[in-house]
């Protein structure tokens, strides 16, 4: 039953992330495909967590996740930081 | 079917909805800015929503704690992202269109390649007239007295300001204050000495008895070549 819930719940993020993947390459400045960059590592991070829900080894993928969540950022921000570059 | 389970299904079913929400909103809203919003705002409390479902399905304890973090994680570092590539965004030499759609022209569909608009600055800096008028009015006499003084002091007086700051770099509050100082635009809401010092740190030599409107001038008529 509860497995069930947790499958569809996988598919569900992950066609949110298919379609975020997508919806990137159609646009063509830099900054709008980081948003989307950045809106992906927090879908990436609960698709973690419910990949181990489904398997039913949340304790391990838990960790994957928290470890994940901090690469993303760090990833965003110096993404960010180097687009943007310094005020003249 | 206990509560729990209620309970998740329904935190979880709702997180989803509005992580959809903000999908939405980043690929239908028509400016970066709203997109921007859309990302910040939707996501954390979809992700907040989830996790916390996540937290009722497995009863407490170690894994709910760490969850939890995760979900500390997210809220802090979601916010801060958009903020950076807010500030991305706006320090591009072009604003990404917003100076031009601010001031009712027509704004370029893409932001990928615009020319920069010097021309709008002038208009800006008059914009700031009144604004200047205010800060005369509230702060203290000093911008003032600079003003009425000959110009060769009030520079020696700024370079002697510059020099101990730039010495006391242990303390982050005062360098980016500095910092915030250098790049600050030359407008009308500057003083005089400031806009002599900012026209001859582009090479521009200014001729006495110029008023702050003719300093502009020479400054953006510089910029056009």
């Amino acid at each position: 039953m509860m497995t069930n819930f947790w499958q569809y719940v996988l598919a569900a993020l992950i066609l949110i992330l298919a379609a975020m993947v997508v919806l990137m390459f159609r646009r063509k400045a830099l900054l709008d495909k980081l948003n989307y960059v950045f809106a992906m590592n927090t879908v990436i991070v609960l698709l973690i967590l419910v990949v181990g829900f489904v398997g039913g080894r949340e304790d391990m993928f838990i960790d994957i996740a928290l470890s994940y969540s901090i690469l993303g950022f760090v990833t965003s921000v110096i993404l960010a930081k180097y687009i943007g570059g310094r005020k003249k | 079917m206990t509560a729990t389970m209620i309970i998740t299904a329904v935190l979880i079913i709702l997180g989803l909805l509005f992580m959809l929400a903000s999908l939405i909103g980043i690929a239908a809203l028509p400016d970066f800015f709203t997109r921007l919003h859309a990302q910040g705002v939707g996501d954390t409390l979809g992700a907040f929503l989830i996790l916390a479902g996540m937290m009722a399905a497995v009863h407490g304890g170690l894994l709910s704690v760490k969850i939890f973090l995760i979900f500390i994680i997210i809220v802090l570092t979601n916010p801060i992202g958009t903020n950076l590539m807010m500030i991305a965004a706006i320090n591009k030499e072009d604003y990404l269109g917003y100076r031009t759609r601010m001031s009712g022209e027509e704004t370029a569909a893409e932001y990928v390649s615009p020319d920069p608009e010097p021309e709008d600055e002038p208009e800006k800096a008059e914009a700031d007239k009144p604004a200047e008028e205010k800060q005369e009015e509230t702060k203290a006499d000093k911008p003032e007295d600079k003003q009425d003084k000959p110009d060769k002091e009030p520079e020696v007086k700024t370079e002697k300001k510059q020099a101990p700051e730039k010495k006391s770099e242990g303390k982050d509050e005062k360098k980016q204050a500095s910092k915030k100082k250098r790049r600050r635009k030359p407008s009308m809401s500057m003083n005089k000495a400031e806009l002599i010092k900012a026209a001859e740190n582009r090479g521009i030599s200014v001729p006495e008895g110029a008023t702050k409107r003719d300093i502009l001038d020479l400054i953006y008529a510089d910029k056009d070549k």
